[in-house]
């Protein structure tokens, strides 16, 4: 069955023998080759097809305006290329990484939350705690704030103390 | 513009007065991605991104001319919002999703500059920050914060509901004081009165058995009465107060435009109609009344135990901030258990649902099993949990109720020793009136605790309430709105412009005129915007740019009378009310007679089916009763619309739920009813279409083509090629034309 869908559906394998990722600042673009036709894409948009399980497989590629190029079945098959190709990943998922609460605040429907991060101290709130902190087990848990920009507890029992009391309840 | 200190400082560096700022956008990260307040000036020349909120750290400036274009790119929790030029792309900051909006607005304000449009670039800032503390609002779309809340004034505004059950309320009061006032009184009669001034020698009415008796059970009487009363009054007026909240609640939701619903899940707002009023009820006749009754009683029974004896008052109340601690823990670590278990019940809940509804599918591919496996790991969850609550629920409170008994054995002891004494005063009488007061003292203390979060949670929904009774439409009727009684049907559609959000422009520059009676085809992909614009016509929305007119009017200045009276839209979502069929096609005229419905019917091809059913025209339909085909419910949506005899008749995907031979059937009608009015059709199926007067197709939220069927044809473009395409389609299924 498989051979027949595939004979059906064509994807566009991206392999270093007909791609080549170039970095632009902080963005990446991205040239084919096809049937010895050169292209150049432009800026290219790069996101994970599964981005909870594989973070360096399964990438897929699009142009500017979405449209997809083409898939990357392994980014390591790059060699020099990957990094310019993970690095990109990296900004584009993103996710601050969050090292200790200093409260975490519940009033009238929010919770307002001060943290240390990755990146800085921040602060933002959350609406409906029990929906926008998602548990992934292992002590991880991903928290959504109110504008939907997202923050990462990767292990909560490496927190502090005073810190894991407050999200406990929610993992 | 409320500008910041390091905005000011650049101001001055670079020779700038406030006037000269266009807009400005606060951000909350810098060009390396890293967490840092700052912010972006658009001047007239340029974007300065400057880091920093109390003092200038840096700043970088973007120059207009320098640069092809501002845009953002959206990752997964941040955007960068960078410049173009030539194609190469320089990022000007991230910023988490806080400010996307703001980065979205700033974008297009550097295009109306270039474009010399600034008159229309809005000087209204968007208010994010809390103007009183200076912190953000946490929801985007209100200017609420949790901090700088007025609890007395919203207190003071919920009152206003229960203003007119005045006398209600007041009899409530009278009834709950009188009965605390009996409450501290009665232990003293039958205790120490009876014990020091009956039953002893010594006693000023000693042997008057029949009295006391005569007291006591008189004041049984009259608490009984006075419960019999309150509790009569408070079920009257209960569900008239709740009736009340919840008629101004709907009111006011029914009142907004699309936009808000478009916003908001059916869910939430089902949950704000009737939770909220259910809470904000409860709290006010119930919470409210028993907090301040037991307030008033452990006042009162305090001072007169100070009276009395305040050794023994003090000894007595001593235990009470221990047994407040102990029960402020005990409900946070009941609050957890208690969360848990509605988490994993809810999930268990949502996984039954899950399999019940897809149970056809675990059969087919046979998989019974293992749901079996994952339903019973999800019950054993939700068992653990529960079963852990009541352990805690069983061992915990009744530890605490032993500790809250200890103050009493104190005062047995201490009060026991001083009246052996005969020191302080203390008879037997008033040790056994202490024993009374001192749990009168220890029992309201666990809901004293529990008002607290019940307060907090009340006047969230009292908040939540009144935000949706001040929020104003965004589409409003002008106040002096011009009323037609009847239209000719002329529409033009000038240069419109529309997004549902600042991200996405889903309407743009569409022009197209339509004469009164005619027909005008809309053709185009799925999400093309074909429906938006028939939104627009009708007013469920504002277009942001451009006009649309009727007879020349702007639809902006007609009544929504006019509008709703002249205009009518068959759509694809057909939604069938709870009722009988007969009740849904009047729901669009309720003036019409039995004939008209049965004509309206049988027009829309929707008479034929009816009359098989067994209870006909009375069957009752929509939620929870007889279930129609998706067909099935669009001819009876058809009917109701042909009932309203619109002038302007807007039919988007009327048939697409039709299979072809009702589609065509259906559509002979609809082609005579197109007579005599102006008929905008948007259909997937080409062949529908083709007698229209005229077509536009519709391509990205633009008109890309636009003529005849026939001179599209010959055009060879996008519907030459979609036609080609539907009727290859056609062909092969067996159906031609």
């Amino acid at each position: 069955m498989n051979n027949t869908l595939s004979q059906i559906i064509e994807i566009l394998y991206l392999t270093p023998e007909n791609s080549v990722f170039t970095q632009k600042g902080d963005f990446v673009a991205l040239t084919t080759v096809q049937n010895g036709e050169k292209k150049d894409h432009g800026i290219v948009k790069l996101r994970r097809l599964f981005p909870f399980e594989e973070l360096w497989n399964d990438i897929t590629v699009m142009d500017a305006s979405g449209e997809e190029i083409g898939v990357i079945a392994s980014i390591d098959c790059f060699k020099e290329m990957a990094d310019i190709l993970k690095n990109e990943l990296e900004r584009v998922y993103f996710t601050p990484k969050i090292s200790k609460i200093y409260a975490m605040k519940d009033k009238y429907g929010f919770s307002t939350w001060d943290v240390e991060t990755d990146i800085g101290r921040v602060t933002f709130s959350v609406k409906d705690t029990f929906r926008s902190i998602v548990s992934l087990g292992g002590g991880r848990a991903i928290i959504t704030d109110v504008d939907g920009s997202r923050y990462e507890i990767v292990d909560a029992s490496k927190l502090d103390k005073s810190s894991y009391k407050k999200v406990e309840l929610y993992l | 513009m409320n500008l910041n200190k390091a905005e000011r400082v650049l101001l001055e560096r670079e020779g700038l007065s406030e006037e000269e700022i266009v807009s400005r956008v606060v951000t909350d990260m810098n060009a390396q991605a890293t967490f840092e307040k700052g912010s972006l000036v658009l001047t007239r020349k340029g974007i300065y991104a400057i880091s920093g909120e109390n003092s200038l750290k840096a700043s970088v400036f973007y120059r207009l001319s320098d640069y092809d274009s501002f845009a953002i790119d959206e990752l997964l929790s941040t955007c960068r919002f960078y410049a173009v030029k030539d194609g190469e792309r320089t990022v000007v900051t991230y910023s988490t999703f806080f400010a996307k909006e703001d980065l979205y607005r700033l974008a297009s304000d550097t295009v109306k500059l270039r474009e010399d449009r600034i008159s229309e670039i809005s000087d209204e800032e968007a208010q994010r920050f809390c103007p009183k503390c200076g912190r953000r609002y946490p929801d985007r779309d209100r200017a609420f914060c949790p901090n700088c809340m007025e609890k007395g004034k919203i207190i003071k505004r919920m009152m206003g509901f229960f203003s007119k059950y005045k006398l209600y309320m007041l009899a409530i009061v009278v009834s709950m004081l009188s009965l605390s006032a009996i409450s501290v009184i009665a232990p003293y009669f039958s205790s120490q009165f009876f014990y020091d001034e009956v039953l002893n020698v010594k006693g000023e009415y000693y042997g008057e058995l029949v009295f006391v008796l005569v007291l006591i059970v008189l004041m049984r009487i009259v608490r009984l009465i006075l419960t019999i009363i309150h509790d009569a009054v408070t079920s009257l007026i209960s569900a008239k107060i709740v009736y009340d909240i919840k008629k101004t609640i709907f009111a006011a939701i029914e009142r907004l435009s699309m936009g808000y619903f478009t916003a908001r899940t059916t869910g939430g707002l089902m949950n704000q109609i009737s939770h909220d009023a259910n809470r904000i009820y409860w709290f006010f006749t119930d919470g409210m009344p028993y907090f301040t009754i037991n307030l008033v009683q452990l006042v009162a029974v305090t001072v007169i135990m100070l009276l009395y004896n305040p050794l023994l008052t003090l000894l007595a109340l001593g235990f009470t901030p221990l047994v407040l601690y102990l029960i402020g823990k005990l409900f946070r670590k009941s609050r957890k258990l208690n969360h848990k278990r509605y988490t994993r019940s809810r999930s268990m809940n949502s996984l039954l649902s899950d399999l019940l509804s897809g149970i056809r599918i675990v059969k087919t591919f046979s998989r019974e099993k293992s749901e079996a496996e994952r339903f019973s790991k999800s019950s054993r969850a939700l068992a653990d949990s529960e079963m852990r609550r009541s352990k805690f629920g069983s061992t915990a409170y009744p530890l605490v109720n032993t500790l809250v008994y200890l103050g009493t054995i104190a005062v047995w002891a201490f009060g026991g020793w001083m009246a052996i004494k005969g020191s302080f005063g203390m008879t037997y009488g008033i040790l056994t009136l202490f024993i009374s007061y001192v749990g009168m003292v220890y029992s309201p203390l666990y809901s004293f605790v529990d008002m607290v979060e019940w307060g907090s949670d009340c006047l969230n929904s009292m908040n939540r309430l009144f935000e949706v009774m001040d929020a104003e439409a965004d589409v409003t009727e002008k106040e002096n709105a011009i009323s037609l009684d009847s239209v000719k049907g002329d529409i033009v559609f000038d240069n419109v412009e529309f997004s549902y959000t600042k991200s996405r422009r889903v309407i743009n520059k569409v022009s197209f005129s339509v004469e009164a009676g005619k027909t005008l085809g809309i053709v185009g992909h799925t999400g093309s915007g074909k429906s938006t614009l028939a939104n627009l016509l009708i007013r469920l929305y504002d277009c942001d740019e451009g006009r649309i007119t009727v007879d020349g009017v702007d639809v902006r200045d007609l009544s929504f009378d006019t509008l709703r009276r002249n205009i009518a839209i068959v759509s694809q979502e057909t939604y069938l009310f709870v009722g009988t069929i007969y009740d849904n096609i009047r729901y669009a005229n309720h003036d019409a007679t039995r004939e008209e419905v049965i004509e309206a019917a049988k027009a829309a091809g929707a008479h034929d089916f009816i009359v098989k059913l067994p209870d006909a025209y009375s069957t009752m339909v929509g939620f929870g009763h007889k279930d129609l085909s998706g067909g099935e419910r669009q001819r009876i949506s058809i009917a109701r619309t042909l009932l309203r005899n619109p002038k302007i008749l807007i039919l988007d995907e009327a048939t697409a739920a039709m299979d072809t031979q009702t589609e065509r059937r259906i559509q002979t009608t609809l082609d005579s009813l197109s007579k005599g009015r102006t008929t905008l059709t948007i259909a997937h199926r080409l062949s529908t279409l083709k007698n229209a007067d005229s077509l536009i197709v519709v391509s990205g939220g633009a008109v890309t083509e636009q003529g005849t069927h026939a001179e599209l044809l010959a055009k060879k473009g996008e519907y030459h090629k979609l036609y080609t395409l539907q009727l290859e389609a056609l062909k092969n299924v067996g159906v031609t034309e």
